[in-house]
């Protein structure tokens, strides 16, 4: 499975037009004659086959070296080291909010059904599934930074400053752009997977016995309600970071997907291989961590 | 309970292959229309559909392309409904140009990819064995890229372009309905009317498009529905970071993107608030319908 990934990875990078040599000379003043970039390419290996390339990069890369960036020179690996963090806060302060709130939002309503509550929740739910997300980012930063400037409009830190209530300051506005959608997502999720569990014959059990109705929700309902949520976060780590990408575009957060956005528009192509690698071993990652998540919590998963 | 009931009696297998027949699709008209969102999306729908493809021909749709220095920045209160750009360009009539971009993208990406996804999942679920274990395989893969990411590769490989950016989106979106396809066919397969098929000799091909696929359709209709949604997202967004279409083709996405700039942010909200109004009333429409659909055709489904 890795193996195909790199593959389409190098494939991909490589149907981009133009290539490194022609990246090295882009900025040159109209004076590099043909034969010098020709050269560079001999110089640079770009005149092998695909496949001798493609073995070569894949070498590198079980050495852990991803090669050096076609535009900056700096190395791959060291310019992801330095915008993961951002990235990382930005998706997991917005993961955590999303589950907290959409949960919460989710069994509220499923508790209360048919209720005004539940119908407005509902509608509200729909709403956030389709709004642009960076429509919402824009409007975020319109209202609350521009119009009421309570919040900065874009970057990590302010001029000179560096304390964690700046950072905190910087990181709601995105935050909460990047958590709209998700909120709405585990709200409907939750609010189903609660229905289902509050319709099953043990809870029906659970009330006839006389079990106070809060005791049922909390001790018998909630936990087989939220075996299926982890599933949830697993299909979301993806999107969320799609999200982030177009996120940090808007509020000029100096993560991954600033990062990324450069080396597509610049047509970087070792930079874009590293990035695209790097995500889909994200991917993977968490689809292994959700499996493992759910058979610890659901008992009756079992793998051979 | 019910439903297992039907089964031992054979009531239900024998019914099913009418599930593609008449009386199932009258039914499920019948409980679409009682879907009050479905209704409201689907009336929203038309407005904007129709009102995107009539208005460029009712009023002359060059006021969207003409650079106009007189009018520059004008505010909605002029005598343009909703102001005009930089360039002094209509901003109502860009926004109805960029509709016919986006709901034709959407439309004509969601049918491709869906048929691509129907062909691919159709042959892994009907023969089975490697070619299955290849065509998922190659699913999977696909899958665990980042959506976005390799969205925004292949479009820089084709280049921009309304043609481009379907293209890349088609080539990419297919995963969900050859999975649910595959799906299907593999629950479809086993159900006696199929053993009847081969009792009888007929051709497998024959089966498979006559008697499988229709009866698979109900979820892979409703999966066009949301494909159709993400798909009109995702050219809006591949056009906000320039990569999509780009100018002068209008398209809500791109006419977002002038608000990257900070003097159009806060001061003229008139020209990116009602693009990015449109995509969302849109998605929200066609989300509407969707529910709507699954609701009417899938009843089993509970979300």
């Amino acid at each position: 499975m890795l193996l195909v990934i790199t593959l389409i990875v190098f494939l991909l990078a490589n149907l981009m037009p133009g290539d490194a040599a022609m990246a090295m000379f882009g900025s040159g003043d109209g004076s590099i004659t043909v034969e010098a970039i020709e050269q560079q390419r001999e110089n640079m290996g770009l005149n092998d086959p695909v496949l001798v390339r493609y073995f070569r990069w894949l070498g590198q890369l079980l050495k852990g070296d991803l090669g050096v960036s076609q535009v900056t020179f700096q190395p791959v690996w060291e310019m992801i080291q330095l915008r993961i963090g951002p990235t990382l806060l930005l998706m997991g302060t917005s993961l955590i909010l999303s589950i907290i709130i959409g949960v919460a939002l989710g069994i509220f309503s499923a508790v209360k059904q048919y209720s005004i509550a539940d119908y407005i929740l509902t509608i509200l739910s729909f709403i956030g599934r389709s709004l642009p997300i960076f429509f919402i980012g824009l409007i975020f930063v319109y209202f609350f930074a521009l119009k009421i400037p309570v919040f900065p409009t874009s970057g990590m830190h302010s001029m000179g400053a560096s304390g964690f209530a700046d950072l905190l300051k910087h990181l709601f506005l995105p935050c909460l752009s990047l958590s709209i959608l998700r909120i709405a997502e585990f709200m409907r999720y939750s609010r189903a997977s609660m229905l289902e569990v509050l319709n099953s014959d043990y809870i029906w059990t659970a009330r006839s016995k006389g079990i106070k109705e809060r005791a049922v929700l909390i001790k018998h309902a909630l936990h087989n309600a939220l075996i299926p949520i982890i599933t949830l976060i697993g299909i979301n780590i993806p999107v969320l970071f799609s999200g982030a990408i177009m996120i940090e575009q808007v509020f000029q957060w100096p993560g991954l997907g600033m990062l990324f956005n450069t080396a597509v528009t610049q047509r970087d192509q070792s930079l874009l291989m590293g990035l695209c690698l790097f995500s889909a071993i994200i991917v993977l990652v968490s689809n292994l961590l959700t499996d493992i998540a759910y058979a610890l919590v659901d008992p009756r998963i079992r793998y051979e | 309970m019910t439903m297992g009931l039907f089964r031992e009696k054979g009531i239900y297998e024998g019914a099913s292959d009418a599930f593609a027949s008449e009386g199932f699709w009258k039914k499920a008209v019948q409980r679409f229309f009682r879907h009050k969102l479905a209704v409201i999306g689907i009336v929203l729908l038309l407005i904007i559909t129709l009102m995107s493809i009539f208005y460029p021909i009712i009023r002359d749709s060059s006021i969207a392309f003409e650079v106009n220095y007189t009018a520059i920045n004008a505010s909605p209160q002029s005598g343009n409904i909703m102001g005009t750009d930089a360039l002094g360009r209509d901003v109502f009539m860009r926004l109805m140009l960029g509709g016919r971009v986006s709901l034709s993208v959407g439309l004509v990406a969601a049918i491709c990819s869906t048929l691509i996804g129907i062909t691919l999942g159709g042959i892994a679920g009907f023969f089975g064995g490697k070619i299955d274990n290849l065509i998922m395989r190659f699913t999977d893969t696909m899958m665990s890229f980042p959506f976005l990411v390799i969205c925004m590769v292949l479009v820089s490989i084709l280049g921009p372009g309304i043609g481009n950016t379907m293209l890349a989106i088609v080539l990419l979106k297919w995963t969900n309905a050859a999975r649910i396809t595959r799906g299907e066919i593999l629950y479809i397969r086993e159900r006696q009317f199929i053993e009847a098929d081969k009792a009888l000799g007929i051709n497998r091909f024959k089966t498979l498009f006559a008697h499988i696929i229709p009866n698979a359709l109900s979820p892979i209709i409703v999966n066009m529905t949301f494909t159709m949604a993400d798909t009109i997202m995702t050219e809006a967004s591949l056009s906000f970071l320039g990569l999509g279409v780009l100018l002068p083709t209008p398209t809500w996405g791109n006419m977002l993107k002038d608000a990257s700039s900070l003097v159009t942010l806060s001061m003229r909200p008139w020209l990116w608030i009602p693009p990015g109004i449109m995509i969302a009333l849109t998605v929200l429409s066609i989300n509407f319908v969707g529910d709507g659909l699954r609701d009417a055709l899938d009843p089993k489904a509970n979300l």
